[in-house]
């Protein structure tokens, strides 16, 4: 009796492994996939790429808004840890940095609100190296993922001057 | 028997693996709250996300913050569950502002990206609203630009769309329990074809 349900019960298990798989594989595989698409725009690991405006023509990650300016950092902690700054908009818009693991979890978000005007990021592995004096630690629970910096544009007549001051955003590997 | 539960076995995995990609990259809504034709996951970012949860967002909100920081709330049908199509005209209405550092509504089009279609003109935000007058607004969305002056986002080659709207630093009721926002009414005005 059992050897003939054996087939339909080993069926009924691997579709349940085949969907849970693949269900987990999917969200690092988007992401590597949109890491892979910025990287071909030259995107470099440990460096800050400026995303150009976002218009009708930008097709590498959903849903991106045409009202915020996009930086973007790949980040590879294999080498060492990853030393981020930035200065906060003059102007009181918004601002912010958050952190993404190749996971797509959002691991870290600081905004213009949450420090002072010059926040320094310290992004290692966990039970990693102790951090500089002054920087905020963040651990990373993978070796890759993406630091992005977005910058509200509140008028397009301030992309020019929100475009300069996106420039003092930026990755160092250490 | 071996080989028939060896084939049983690969069946399944095969089977399972497309169920997963079909329910994440079919046209699905999952998980999540809903107010009225508003639907957000209260779960983007978080690493608390179930798997599936997880790949919906990835697949529709890649690199999304999570809800204390912003809010995202997405429309794909109109107030009477009708589903938003380029061939018609919607007045989506604002009785007040959200309550909210700023905010941005963005018309996306079937494929998640901006529609091509030339007209610059994808989002309203919170600095529309503050140009006009009251907390009350509405935006036109229709695939021509209207002959009299309005708020106004194109729909033109956007097929069936979608709305985004996005709340960032909300007041922390919302974030708590995004429901509780002034969400913004969506009523279809007319469609090609129709009298």
């Amino acid at each position: 009796m059992m050897r003939r349900f054996l087939p339909l019960a080993a069926g009924l298990l691997a579709s349940g492994l085949g969907f849970w798989v693949t269900l987990n594989w999917i969200p690092g595989f988007i992401m590597s996939r949109a890491m892979d698409q910025m990287e071909s725009r030259g995107a470099a690991a440990n460096s800050v790429t400026h995303v150009p405006p976002v218009t009708e023509a930008s097709r590498t990650v959903v849903r991106p808004s045409p009202d915020i300016l996009y930086s973007i950092c790949p980040y590879d902690l294999s080498q060492g840890p990853l030393l981020i700054q930035a200065r906060w908009p003059r102007s009181g818009g918004y601002a912010s940095i958050s952190l993404y693991d190749s996971r797509t979890n959002n691991i870290f978000t600081l905004s213009d609100r949450d420090t002072g005007r010059a926040p320094v990021i310290w992004l290692d592995q966990p039970g990693a190296a102790p951090v500089p004096d002054g920087a905020i630690a963040v651990r990373s629970p993978t070796e890759t993922g993406l630091v992005l910096y977005r910058r509200i544009v509140e008028d397009p007549s301030m992309v020019p001057a929100a475009n300069a001051e996106r420039r003092s955003f930026m990755c160092d590997g250490q | 028997m071996w080989i028939k539960t060896g084939l049983a076995i690969l069946a399944g995995l095969i089977g399972g693996a497309m169920l997963a990609a079909l329910l994440v990259f079919g046209p699905f809504e999952i998980g999540g709250t809903a107010a009225g034709p508003w639907k957000t996951n209260l779960l983007i970012g978080d690493s608390a996300a179930s798997p599936t949860v997880r790949a919906a967002i990835a697949r529709r909100g890649l690199l999304a913050l999570n809800r204390s920081e912003t809010v995202y709330f997405n429309a794909t049908s109109d107030d009477s569950g009708q589903r938003l199509r380029e061939e018609c005209a919607y007045r989506v209405s604002f009785e007040q502002q959200p309550d909210t550092r700023w905010w941005s509504l963005t018309l996306y089009a079937a494929d998640d990206f901006l529609a091509v279609n030339g007209d610059e003109a994808h989002s309203v935000t919170a600095e529309h609203a503050a140009a006009g007058a009251g907390d009350a607004m509405s935006v036109l969305i229709a695939p021509s630009r209207p002959a009299v002056p309005a708020f106004w986002m194109s729909s033109r080659h956007a097929g069936h769309f979608a709305l985004t709207l996005r709340l960032y630093q909300p007041d922390a009721s919302i974030s708590d329990n995004p429901v509780l926002a002034a969400l913004p009414r969506i009523d279809r005005l007319s469609c090609e074809g129709e009298s």
